[in-house]
């Protein structure tokens, strides 16, 4: 009898202090700062290597200079040209700006044109008549005239 | 322009022996705006219509451009001008530029050279039974006059811009007063000068177009206010 209730007693206390065997075991639901701060931690020690860039080393690059060095070379040759040009000389181009472009031919109107005065004026001799010259800038049968 | 009008042309070839003569290349300018148009035009050109005898002595100049009425009617001036200088002495030719000179110096229109039938047995006969005089007015002249007052108006020719036509009426009036008592004046003192001797002056001073200058005297013009320039 006593030995019974000493079991009892025994099994009694297993059970209140032993796991339960065969149930799901529950996790507690811990705050997730828990969590996270491990993580968090983590990254703050990292945070610059992460954040930024890698460096990764470029090959070497040819710096990056200033228009004035391309420019000057361009502009001490012109001013040397300019000082050592006579000064008579016209520095306005001498070549026509625009060049000759195709004059289209067209008919010199109705006229029977001598082809020289020339012959004009052998004609006038011949003919009694005066003769007429008509002068112009340019050709009279080409479209600019 | 004025060669394809058919009355023109038609005169020009039963009175006249004509012929044509550049006296340098005419300068062009083409103006691109950059957005596939262009226009293309020429610059400062500039005309002169000569008479001469047969044996080169110019007879009288009709500077720049006309509007055809007036063209033709000096061309029939300048043909009978040939026959008023035939018949009569070289004297003659001086006569008749200085009384032309006189008469735009006076601010009147030029005198007109008129031809008349001559009865013979008449004082003033002659061979052919025609005269030719210089007059300043003819019957024919007041009687046009009389007719233009009746309400005519000079009708635009057809396929002429208003203003284009316009701007050749300015043109012909200014040849017919300024520029033709320069060469009046100029024929008066050298009545027997050739067209080699006298196109450089006639292109100076009454074209205003220096065929001895490279930019035909629009240097100033050109260059005067370009901020580019040298």
């Amino acid at each position: 009898m006593i030995f019974c209730r000493s079991l009892i007693t025994v099994a009694i206390a297993l059970l209140a202090t032993a796991p339960v065997w065969g149930q799901k075991l529950r996790l507690t639901d811990v705050t997730k700062s828990r969590i996270e701060f491990g993580t968090k931690q983590l990254v703050a020690d990292n945070a610059v290597e992460l954040l930024t860039e890698p460096v990764v080393p470029k090959a070497p690059q040819p710096q990056d200079v200033g228009k004035s060095l391309l420019e000057t070379p361009v502009k001490e040759l012109v001013q040397h040209a300019s000082d050592t040009a006579p000064a008579d000389v016209d520095p306005r181009p001498t070549q026509p700006l625009v060049q000759n472009t195709v004059n289209e031919s067209v008919a010199p109107g109705d006229v029977h044109w001598h082809t020289d005065p020339r012959a004009a004026q052998a004609a006038a001799r011949r003919s009694g008549k005066p003769i007429l010259l008509f002068q112009l800038l340019g050709e009279l049968d080409q479209r600019f005239t | 322009m004025l060669f394809s009008n058919q009355t023109v042309a038609d005169y020009i070839n039963e009175h006249f022996e004509p012929t044509w003569q550049s006296v340098r290349p005419v300068p062009t300018v083409t103006i691109d705006f950059g957005n596939g148009y262009t226009i293309q035009r020429t610059l400062n050109g500039n005309i002169a219509t000569y008479v001469c005898t047969a044996e080169g002595t110019v007879l009288d100049i009709l500077p720049g451009i006309y509007e055809p009425d007036t063209y033709l009617a000096q061309l029939e001036q300048l043909a009978l001008l040939a026959r008023y200088a035939e018949r009569n002495t070289g004297a003659s030719l001086v006569d008749y530029h200085q009384q032309q000179t006189r008469a735009l110096e006076a601010g009147r229109p030029l005198l007109r050279l008129e031809e008349f039938e001559v009865p013979a047995g008449a004082i003033f006969a002659t061979e052919d039974g025609v005269r030719i005089i210089l007059t300043s007015s003819t019957v024919q002249q007041r009687a046009a006059r009389f007719e233009r007052r009746k309400g005519e108006r000079p009708v635009l020719p057809p396929g002429e811009d208003l203003a284009q036509w316009q701007a050749l009426q300015q043109d012909t009036q200014i040849n017919e007063r300024q520029r033709r008592l320069q060469i009046h004046r100029y024929l008066a003192e050298r009545p027997s000068t050739t067209p080699a001797a006298m196109t450089k002056w006639l292109y100076r001073e009454v074209l205003h177009a220096d065929l001895d200058d490279p930019y035909l005297g629009l240097g100033k013009l050109l260059f005067e206010n370009d901020p580019f320039g040298g």
